[in-house]
């Protein structure tokens, strides 16, 4: 609890530095930024976009979770589909998000396409490799005596599969949403009229500093609260999970 | 119920199996004895359908099979009574496993254990498990690898009662692989020593 205190306080001593130096035009002072932040969070406007971020962001990640469990799945299973799926998984994982949205822009104009697309185009290749890469490394020969007992496939999958690959999972989404809302941001900036992104840029086109440095706030504060709140809950049980596995 | 024709294989070309032709009617019982390394579990994993002879073929009659590995695994994360739910999920409606489950656990002496997952448990309490698994099945064809391994004087003796008391209740055809004959002596089954390697099987069951 002190080296919080301690490390907050050094954050905004530093910030406070910073508007020194350069001015309050370019860096607004903590207390101009709380005041900005005070009176948006009065506006309906400011959490309309809220939500719209979040629930972009969380679109992608239940999207991208389906597509990457059903395909990692296989790929663990079929070295015949994951030769055919993970070439394509690399490509994507190597094509930069701005590409994704350049693309998007011309193709499917603003709006929530972009910014679910592009999290997901970013998202699915790690998922769906740790997916795919923990399926494959559970012990075969379990699949076979099972198969000896006839087991069905649908037996297999929910008793021999997702157990086993249960905690990689966890640990992939909590990956995954941690970069799942940044990722959104940066999308919404560049390809969206609406979201916490594109009030950002906003922001940044009218140079309304105070109100720039609010989102910020939000953003990280969104970071924290997700965090806190899910990611490292879900590291938690993977942690617990792998050791159970053992 | 079985029947090997012309098997033959080879790892790294080695060959361990060659030309095996040998047929197990229903209800017959075989033990493959002798040392480590002569072929044997390869046989039986051929028969299992768990390798793939490089000639020859080997034909089950019945789909019913139930099978023991030297290092037979089993869902680490589900407890023992869970794991026979699982293996058992095919042969038997939900009332009918859980009966079952509950009488092999009993009989292999894991009646305090149904909640312990594999990693809680000793090496002869695992094997005990996956005994329980493939003796519970019902099986009409039983492969058996090394079923005595890591387990005492006592367990082995009762062990050889349930499977004998199996084949005579059930009919059961049985191919085993074991290094312990001594206490296979009161069942009526045929014992062959596979002393060296190749293994090569006559079509009248001998050894050559």
């Amino acid at each position: 609890m002190i080296s919080l205190f301690f490390s907050i306080t050094l954050l905004l001593g530093l910030w406070s530095l910073a508007t020194f130096f350069l001015g309050s035009l370019l860096v607004p002072s903590p207390q101009a930024t709380l005041r900005s932040l005070g009176s948006m969070l009065f506006q309906l406007s400011v959490w309309e976009n809220m939500i719209l971020t979040l629930g972009r962001g969380f679109s992608a990640i239940v999207f991208t979770f389906i597509l990457a469990l059903f395909t990692g799945i296989a790929a663990g299973l079929s070295r015949k589909t994951m030769a055919l799926l993970a070439p394509m998984a690399a490509v994507l994982q190597a094509t930069p998000p701005i590409l994704w949205i350049t693309l998007l822009m011309v193709w499917v104009g603003t709006g929530n396409a972009i910014p679910i697309l592009v999290v997901m185009a970013s998202l699915f290749p790690p998922l769906f490799f740790t997916i795919a890469q923990s399926t494959a490394s559970l012990d075969p020969r379990l699949f076979v005596i099972a198969r000896t007992y006839r087991v069905t496939r649908g037996r297999m999958l929910k008793e021999l599969v997702l157990p086993g690959i249960y905690p990689y999972i966890l640990a992939g989404l909590s990956h995954a949403l941690g970069s799942c809302w940044k990722v959104t941001a940066v999308a919404e900036f560049l390809g969206s009229s609406e979201g916490i992104g594109a009030q950002i840029y906003w922001s940044y086109r009218m140079l309304d500093m105070p109100r720039l440095f609010s989102w910020a706030l939000i953003l990280v504060g969104f970071g924290l609260v997700i965090e806190s709140g899910l990611i490292r809950p879900l590291r938690q049980a993977a942690a617990r999970n792998r050791g159970s596995h053992a | 119920m079985l029947e090997f024709s012309h098997v033959s294989k080879a790892f790294h070309g080695k060959t361990v199996l060659r030309d095996v032709n040998f047929t197990l009617q229903k209800a017959e019982m075989l033990c493959l004895a002798g040392p480590s390394g002569m072929g044997k579990s390869t046989l039986l994993e051929i028969a299992a359908g768990i390798l793939r002879p490089d000639s020859g073929f080997c034909r089950r009659h019945t789909l019913n099979m139930a099978c023991l590995l030297q290092d037979t695994p089993l869902l680490p994360w589900r407890s023992a009574l869970q794991n026979m739910d699982f293996f058992l999920s095919a042969r038997f409606s939900e009332k009918k496993r859980r009966q079952k489950a509950l009488l092999w656990l009993e009989n292999m002496g894991l009646g305090a254990s149904l909640a312990q997952k594999p990693a809680e448990m000793s090496g002869g309490m695992k094997r005990r498990l996956a005994l329980a698994c493939a003796l519970a099945a019902e099986p009409d064809l039983l492969l058996l690898d090394e079923p005595f391994a890591f387990l005492d004087a006592v367990w082995q003796h009762r062990i050889a009662d349930f499977i004998a008391e199996i084949h005579r209740t059930q009919k059961t055809t049985l191919l085993m692989v074991s290094h312990g004959v001594d206490v296979l002596r009161s069942m009526d089954i045929r014992i062959l020593d596979i002393t060296s390697s190749p293994v090569i099987l006559s079509l009248d069951g001998t050894f050559l």
